[in-house]
């Protein structure tokens, strides 16, 4: 089923909730790999997303202009003898679209919902 | 590093290198880096939380496999968004440059001028002297020559065909791949069931893929061209189709249909029309392709 444009998948409202929540502890720049150590915690998940799945929805969030994301500087890496990191950030339509995306998902009517009530005569 | 841990990383890499491939440079790249990077520090990150080895590797190749889908579906978002970006929506083996669209509408208008010459001779000639030496190897060199034509039009007037019109071509171009199919690849056939069948595919992939592919042509061109697309494609089952259904159901003479010439003079009138209309097609691709964009 093809989404309507502006319409977030659960792992990308997901991706940008845990952003939030970094920022609110004063990190603004987090890496793939830590957001998929943070998204395993909340969850409760025993594995860490897939990397095709994680990767794609950064790439979605950041073509959507919710996200941005940057080269850390070479002189860090180095220092730490590591692979340079692709630092992502959260810019300011990604809260909103958080809002929208949880309303949007209080608004769906639940299946359960939709069920007849078997216990009333 | 620790042997399955690198059996692990280089799987991963491997896959990353393979979905990546051909994809503009930028992108390419900072895929790669990225995983790299996550590569790095899933192992570093777990190492240091003690983690077997075997443990850690089991993470990657599942991280790896479990993305397998949603790596393809970037690929295509990609690739996608690169066409939208380059705003042309030609498909990319259609890409020829100006020089090469210059020489490939030569080729055309010189294919359709030798394909009507051919045929009009032919079409003289009488039955009994057969078919000379030289009209088994012109067909060939006319089916090669209209196949350039074919694309270097495809190419250069994409914008201006639209769908419809691109499917038409495309028939065409088929039905020139199906002549010469037939002309090469069937005489190296050794003779049998198959190659008959082979023989009556390609023949009639030939003679009647060019009547909806005009027709196509027709539809998506304005102007002289379609008009003329239009024509071919109304010739086709008029010259070639009710004359035999007409036999058939007796009334004409089928002997009106076999004039003492190699080529019938039903289809022969469809194929030269056909013929001329390629001719002015490549002509238009040359002048095209002069013109500066």
């Amino acid at each position: 089923m093809r989404r309507k444009p502006g319409q977030l998948l659960p792992l990308e409202v997901e991706i940008l909730e845990v952003g939030l929540a970094l920022q609110r502890q004063g990190l603004t720049h987090f890496h793939g790999y830590s957001l998929a150590k943070l998204l395993r915690e909340r969850g409760g998940r025993r594995s860490l997303t897939a990397h095709g799945t994680l990767y794609r929805a950064l790439h979605r969030l950041v073509s959507a202009g919710l996200m941005e994301a940057s080269w850390e500087d070479h002189g860090i890496a180095e220092r730490e003898n590591r692979p340079r990191r692709r630092l992502y950030r959260l810019l300011g339509a990604a809260e909103p679209a958080v809002a929208r995306a949880r309303a949007a998902e209080r608004a769906r009517p639940k299946l359960g919902s939709l069920q007849p009530d078997l216990e009333s005569p | 590093m620790i042997a399955p841990l690198q059996a692990a990383s280089a799987l991963s890499r491997a896959w990353v290198r393979l979905y990546t491939a051909r994809l503009p440079e930028t992108l390419r790249d900072a895929r790669r880096a990225e995983i790299d990077a996550d590569l790095w520090e899933h192992q570093h990150d777990r190492l240091g939380s003690r983690a077997a080895a075997g443990t850690i590797a089991a993470e990657i190749v599942m991280r790896t496999c479990l993305g397998v889908l949603d790596d393809l579906g970037w690929r295509l978002e990609v690739l996608r968004a690169a066409r939208r970006d380059s705003n042309d929506g030609r498909i990319p083996m259609l890409r020829f440059t100006t020089r090469q669209t210059r020489w490939m509408g030569l080729a055309g208008l010189a294919g359709g001028l030798l394909w009507a010459i051919y045929l009009l001779s032919l079409m003289q000639r009488n039955r009994s002297d057969g078919v000379p030496s030289w009209g088994l190897v012109a067909p060939v060199v006319v089916a090669v020559l209209l196949l350039a034509g074919l694309m270097g039009f495809l190419a250069s007037h994409r914008e201006r065909l639209g769908p419809k019109g691109a499917i038409g071509v495309s028939l065409l171009i088929a039905s020139m791949a199906s002549f010469l199919l037939a002309n090469t690849l069937l005489g190296a056939l050794p003779a049998g069931t198959g190659r008959s069948l082979l023989g009556a595919v390609l023949a009639v992939g030939f003679a009647i893929l060019p009547i909806p592919g005009f027709a196509l042509i027709g539809l998506a061109l304005k102007g002289p061209a379609g008009a003329g697309a239009f024509l071919v494609a109304v010739t086709g089952p008029l010259g070639m189709v009710l004359p035999f259904v007409l036999a058939r159901l007796g009334i004409v003479d089928p002997q009106w249909l076999l004039p003492d010439s190699p080529v019938n003079l039903a289809y022969g009138i469809y194929f030269v029309l056909a013929a001329s209309w390629l001719a002015v097609a490549g002509y238009s691709t040359y002048r095209r392709a002069q013109t500066p964009v």
